[in-house]
């Protein structure tokens, strides 16, 4: 069922479009060209020596596909309102499905940045292999989230409104253009801990040091521990408002 | 025997606020055994919808006990779930995997769902594309093919046409006499609950207030209907169907101004208006249909025009002779725009047929079932 209503929106986001998959592509490198030229030629931001475009797309991979499962689950069950009226199934599909729908950009824009990657930087192939754990971490931070949000937002709709200004302040906030380091660095050592509550902020890190044999903050774990406690966390209260879903949307 | 659904004490309680609450169902007590077919009748507002909805677990009790007895499954509205960008094809299988059923049971089922919607050459044309009777066909087939054991069905047969929704009777028929499958069944049309129905609980107010045979509860029901809409005017009515894209404003009798009372034979003039909202329309289509008190159909009066583009029509059907055995009568009105049902007014107009011989009221009253008056003239016959 999971599969079929990811199926559904997949041919839905994709009917009648003129470019089809092409946004899939395009988006990321417009974006990656933008943060080139602004943070890299205008402000010359440091990387952690590792080339700006693969460091940036590493960035891109991740948030790409976090603010996509949290934007779509968020708005999942609001959107699917006569549905819910009218139909029974488990609710808890709405928002999960998102994160398999997802999946379909997350691979297109994980063979650019390969390209790019292989081109362009040092890279550790081994540590490609990192991308599996820490992209289900980036998935259990998203769908955690976006079940708070999507429960909330049944109540509360200015969340609806919120959301794309939260999600601004997260992508300038997580190190996507520029190296933790630049961060870190204004930071007293008690404080440095507080960064890797973002989840995106530690994830990002622990791949690229994977990836680009970089050193990385002993506390960057903290993230991976942040994301799966709003994963269950978000499940929990999810369920908790389940019943009231249909009464109170 | 069996039964296949039990519910005991359930209410339904809404809070508003301000600590006052309302009950939308209240202490109901059901069953139904299994392979029978019950129908719930009742004004709009009376509770069936939720009480559906409960059984399908869209909502929750405030308090109570419901047991099921095998699987369940719900058409409550028909076509939610199908994605207008999707084919026909995959909306089936969509469909169905949200109803419940497994990729194989759809697989296995397949043909039969296309064959009973008769869709077959339009299987991968996106459903957008359908006109809105194969949409409704295609969408209550694949809810006719669920293997559940207990089967909830909301007003479905108010859209579609008459040979379609012959075919969804006959399909729950043969569903709860062949498979013994039991069916919660929900409709304002009542000829269908007769033919349909083994038992018949009437829902007011969140309460049953009776339940048994179908003939004998719908004419009670009936009955009350009557009194109860007689006297509202058809502006006010808010119980009505359509979309909403026009609205009848007024029936009234036009010219002989007598009061609601004819003799048979008389004319009969009647002034309908109808408003437009600012939806676009080319023409409309006006049926007034004949009733008695009973509920029995006796003709049609309708006429289509194109519409003049004003916000207001307002037309006059005469009638030349009532002829029209002495009883209540009652009209149902409908009015299409461009082929589509915009509004529906159940019993928007009464009128009552008299005699000037008394004793010929009386044994219409007696009988409550008038018909049509043919003209007859008697001679002895010499032998």
């Amino acid at each position: 069922m999971l599969y079929n209503f990811a199926y559904r929106d997949y041919r839905a986001r994709y009917a009648q479009t003129l470019l089809g998959y092409g946004w899939a592509i395009i988006q990321p490198i417009m974006a990656a060209a933008v943060l080139f030229f602004l943070f890299h030629n205008l402000l010359k931001v440091e990387t952690q020596g590792v080339a700006f475009l693969s460091f940036t797309f590493s960035g891109l991979l991740f948030w790409n596909y976090f603010a996509f499962v949290l934007s779509q689950s968020s708005a999942s069950l609001i959107s699917a309102q006569s549905m819910l009226q009218k139909i029974y199934f488990p609710r808890i599909i709405l928002p999960l499905s998102k994160g398999l729908l997802g999946l379909v950009e997350l691979s297109i824009t994980l063979v650019i940045f390969l390209f790019i990657a292989f081109a362009d930087a040092q890279v550790e192939s081994l540590g490609l292999l990192s991308f599996i754990p820490l992209i289900i971490s980036v998935l259990a931070a998203a769908w955690g989230l976006g079940l708070w949000l999507s429960a909330l937002s049944i109540r509360y709709r200015d969340l609806q409104q919120a959301l794309p200004f939260l999600l601004q302040m997260l992508f300038f906030i997580s190190p996507i253009a520029y190296s933790p380091a630049l961060v870190q660095e204004r930071l007293p050592e008690s404080m440095q801990a507080l960064y890797y509550l973002n989840p995106i902020s530690g994830i990002l890190e622990l791949f690229r040091a994977a990836l680009f044999n970089l050193e990385y903050h002993p506390q960057a774990w903290l993230s991976i521990l942040v994301a799966f406690l709003l994963f269950i966390s978000g499940w929990w209260y999810f369920h908790r408002v389940e019943r009231k879903i249909a009464d109170l949307i | 025997m069996t039964n296949a659904l039990e519910i005991k004490g359930l209410s339904k309680e809404y809070k508003l606020g301000k600590g006052k609450s309302f009950f939308a169902l209240k202490e109901i007590d059901l069953s139904l055994e299994k392979g029978k077919v019950l129908g719930l009748i009742g004004h709009n507002g009376a509770g069936k919808s939720t009480l559906l909805k409960i059984l399908s677990r869209i909502t929750y009790p405030s308090s109570g006990e419901i047991d099921v007895y095998g699987k369940l499954s719900s058409l409550l509205e028909v076509g939610t779930g199908f994605h207008p960008e999707l084919s026909g094809r995959e909306n089936i299988y969509l469909n169905g995997s949200i109803l419940g059923m497994t990729k194989s049971e759809i697989k296995e089922r397949f043909a039969d769902i296309v064959a009973f919607a008769g869709v077959e050459e339009f299987l991968d044309l996106p459903v957008k594309r359908y006109s809105s009777g194969m949409y409704v066909r295609l969408a209550f087939a694949v809810a006719a093919h669920l293997d559940a054991e207990v089967l909830l069905i909301d007003e479905v047969l108010a859209v579609g046409d008459a040979e379609f929704q012959k075919r969804c009777l006959q399909r729950m028929d043969s569903l709860s006499k062949e498979k013994e499958r039991s069916i919660v069944f929900v409709s304002h049309n009542m000829s269908a609950i007769v033919k349909l129905c083994d038992e018949v609980a009437w829902l007011e107010k969140g309460q049953i207030i009776a339940r048994g045979a179908p003939q004998e509860i719908i004419d009670q029901y009936l009955a009350k209907t009557a009194e109860l809409n007689r006297d509202i005017p058809v502006h006010l009515r808010d119980d009505r169907e359509g979309d909403g894209r026009a609205k009848i404003v007024d029936i009234s009798i036009a010219k002989n101004k007598i009061g609601q009372f004819f003799t048979s034979g008389s004319r009969l003039n009647l002034a309908v208006k109808f408003e437009l909202s600012n939806a676009k329309a080319q023409n409309f289509k006006l049926e007034l249909h004949l009733f008695n008190s009973r509920g029995n159909y006796l003709s049609t009066f309708s006429h289509s025009a194109n519409l003049t583009g004003l916000k207001q029509e307002s037309w006059l059907c005469e009638v030349k002779d009532l002829n029209l055995m002495p009883g209540d009568f009652f009209f149902n009105a409908h009015l299409y725009l461009d082929g589509q049902r915009a509004d529906f007014v159940g019993r928007a107009f009464y009128f009552k047929v008299i005699d000037e011989k008394s004793e010929d009221n009386e044994i219409a009253i007696s009988r409550q079932n008038p018909g049509i008056y043919l003209l007859n003239t008697w001679t002895t016959l010499k032998p």
